[in-house]
């Protein structure tokens, strides 16, 4: 599985994907903290309308940077397509699997790349955020240690777990398409947006507690609650129906399951596949 | 030493059975040619063979040994379809990251030391996919040599090759067997190429083998044989067999018999001892690309 994960690596560097994947982080995370600070801007004031003066106040460099967590998401998951793709499409695969023949550490090397990369990628646009925040304010306020290490934990479980399912429908269809429109529409929050959406309604119309309960264990709860920054993990939210009393453990159980039940099914399932 | 021995070995894919009971014996130093039609089954058992296609039924054996998924590594290479690059990164760069993959010591100095065997030293930095097709096909070689393997498995390797190429690719082949000791398995339509470097045959012929033999066998089933006509085809046949007991006979529908395994001298001598009337008498040799076709197509039996 190392050996696997050294040869990914030095892919990725030598290949630039990461390279131009870190600008765009960078980018994205630029215009984002500019965003968050254009209110404050002399002449800028009429953008405050409408926003409570609180929320400005508190701004800090993790409001920038939480809201970018759906773009990254979407970004760390196509990298792991683009990657898994080229591993199957090329042929190189093929190659290594002749001469390795395992297939269950091919599989953990997946497993270990879309943490790590994750992890690098989340841990960039918070550090790329506050030095955006540095540069534009001339200093950085940030929110309390602890909280910034449960959001940054527990939003590279997120962005991890919906790069492994990307991952997972990568191997499994071995087309890269379905791993694109896996990223854009899953890690986007848009197909997770629509089935909240549903089953919402549907615990509404019902009155059916069990259901309103089972939506916020979604993964979309989660993305939600994350996108609204450190301190949301830390006081209960009301969603529309129910509400998450401990948002960090929520999360981290949600998180804990999904990544249990991919890597369960990649395990099951890839190693048995012709190459 | 069988490096390579199958039995019985067998693939299907839903109700077509593309590798049929096949059993195929590579010998230590072999370089085998690897010969069938298009959709006979010769990539198929080749995948089998390099872990990568799981067997419907049947057993695999790589040196002397029954082979598994998730099996330690094997001393195996392979080119099987395309080569196996990485077309946003360098020659260099694709060795290295297969190298680095296999768990390669040295990965650096045996990347290098490939580049140069294969004449890539020069592209050694330029982008995989700006290389012309012979020299992504020498690329695909290297990979395929990366990790030192025993057994090198490879699937059409002169595709779209220019003459040269071809010929330099050969040379690298035969020179890796004789040098380096690597038993290679190589398919190909080029029966040309073939014939030039390999030293035992398997004839793969709707996923059945076919037949397999020795360089020195070919030479024999291919050598020069004599056709005759005479007056009377058949007393002319019933005294060819009678006195040349190990010699092969062929009726042709022209009245011509053709007889392998005996000299002109003797065929014509035996037909004037018997008074037959001798129309013709002529040596043939008999073409490689015919033998093979022979043995290749459905209604061919071999020899």
């Amino acid at each position: 599985m190392l050996n696997w994960l050294k040869s990914d690596l030095y892919r990725l560097v030598r290949g630039r994907i990461l390279r131009w994947t870190i600008i765009i982080v960078a980018a994205m995370t630029a215009v984002s903290m500019f965003l968050v600070w254009l209110p404050n801007m002399p002449g800028m004031e009429w953008l405050n309308a409408g926003v409570a003066t609180s929320a400005l106040t508190e701004a800090d460099a993790f409001t920038g940077v939480s809201n970018l967590f759906i773009p990254l998401d979407v970004i760390v998951s196509l990298v792991v397509v683009v990657h898994l793709s080229e591993d199957i499409e090329t042929g190189f695969m093929r190659g290594v699997l002749t001469c390795s023949r395992s297939r269950v550490a091919y599989v953990w090397a997946r497993l270990a790349l879309a943490l790590l990369l994750s992890a690098a990628l989340v841990l960039s646009s918070a550090l790329i955020g506050c030095l955006a925040f540095l540069i534009i304010l001339g200093h950085v306020s940030l929110p309390a240690v602890g909280q910034i290490f449960v959001w940054l934990l527990l939003a590279w479980g997120l962005v991890a777990a919906h790069a492994l399912l990307c991952a997972l429908v990568t191997l499994l269809s071995r087309r890269k398409v379905a791993g694109v429109v896996c990223a854009c529409l899953v890690s986007g929050e848009m197909v997770p947006g629509i089935c909240w959406s549903v089953l919402v309604f549907a615990a509404s119309v019902s009155n059916t507690p069990a259901l309103a309960g089972a939506t916020t264990w979604l993964p979309f709860t989660s993305a939600k609650i994350i996108q609204e920054g450190p301190a949301a993990l830390f006081c209960a939210q009301e969603l529309l129906v129910g509400t998450v009393a401990n948002p960090a453990s929520h999360i981290a159980i949600t998180v804990i399951c999904a990544v249990a039940l991919y890597v369960g099914i990649m395990l099951a399932l890839v190693p048995r596949r012709d190459a | 030493m069988d490096v390579i021995e199958t039995h019985g070995l067998t693939k299907e894919y839903g109700r077509k059975r593309a590798v049929d009971e096949l059993d195929m014996h590579v010998r230590t130093g072999d370089i085998y040619g690897f010969v069938g039609r298009n959709g006979a089954g010769k990539s198929t058992t080749m995948k089998m063979v390099a872990g990568l296609v799981e067997p419907t039924a049947g057993e695999i054996s790589l040196f002397g040994k029954p082979i598994s998924r998730d099996a330690t590594p094997s001393r195996v290479g392979s080119l099987i379809e395309s080569p196996d690059i990485l077309p946003n990164m360098s020659a260099f760069d694709n060795l290295m990251a297969k190298a680095l993959a296999v768990g390669v010591a040295g990965a650096r100095h045996q990347c290098e030391e490939l580049l140069c065997l294969f004449g890539l030293k020069n592209a050694g930095e330029k982008r995989a996919k700006g290389l012309s097709l012979g020299m992504r096909q020498r690329l695909g070689v290297a990979l395929a040599l990366v990790g030192t393997p025993d057994l090198l498995l490879l699937d059409e390797p002169f595709n779209g090759l220019d003459p040269e190429a071809t010929r330099a690719l050969r040379n690298t082949l035969v020179e890796l067997n004789r040098e380096r000791g690597v038993t290679i398995v190589v398919s190909s339509h080029v029966l040309d190429q073939l014939e030039r470097m390999a030293t035992r045959y398997g004839v793969i012929r709707s996923g059945h083998m076919a037949d397999e033999f020795t360089e020195e066998e070919l030479h024999e089933a291919c050598g020069s044989s004599v056709r005759v006509r005479t007056t009377d085809t058949s007393r002319a046949l019933a005294v060819l067999e009678q006195s040349l007991p190990k010699a092969r006979f062929r009726a042709d529908p022209d009245g011509s018999v053709l007889v392998s395994g005996a000299t002109a001298e003797d065929v014509s001598r035996i037909l004037h001892e018997a008074d037959a009337q001798v129309l013709e008498l002529a040596m043939l040799e008999r073409d490689i690309e015919d033998y093979f076709v022979d043995l290749m197509s459905d209604d061919g039996e071999g020899e």
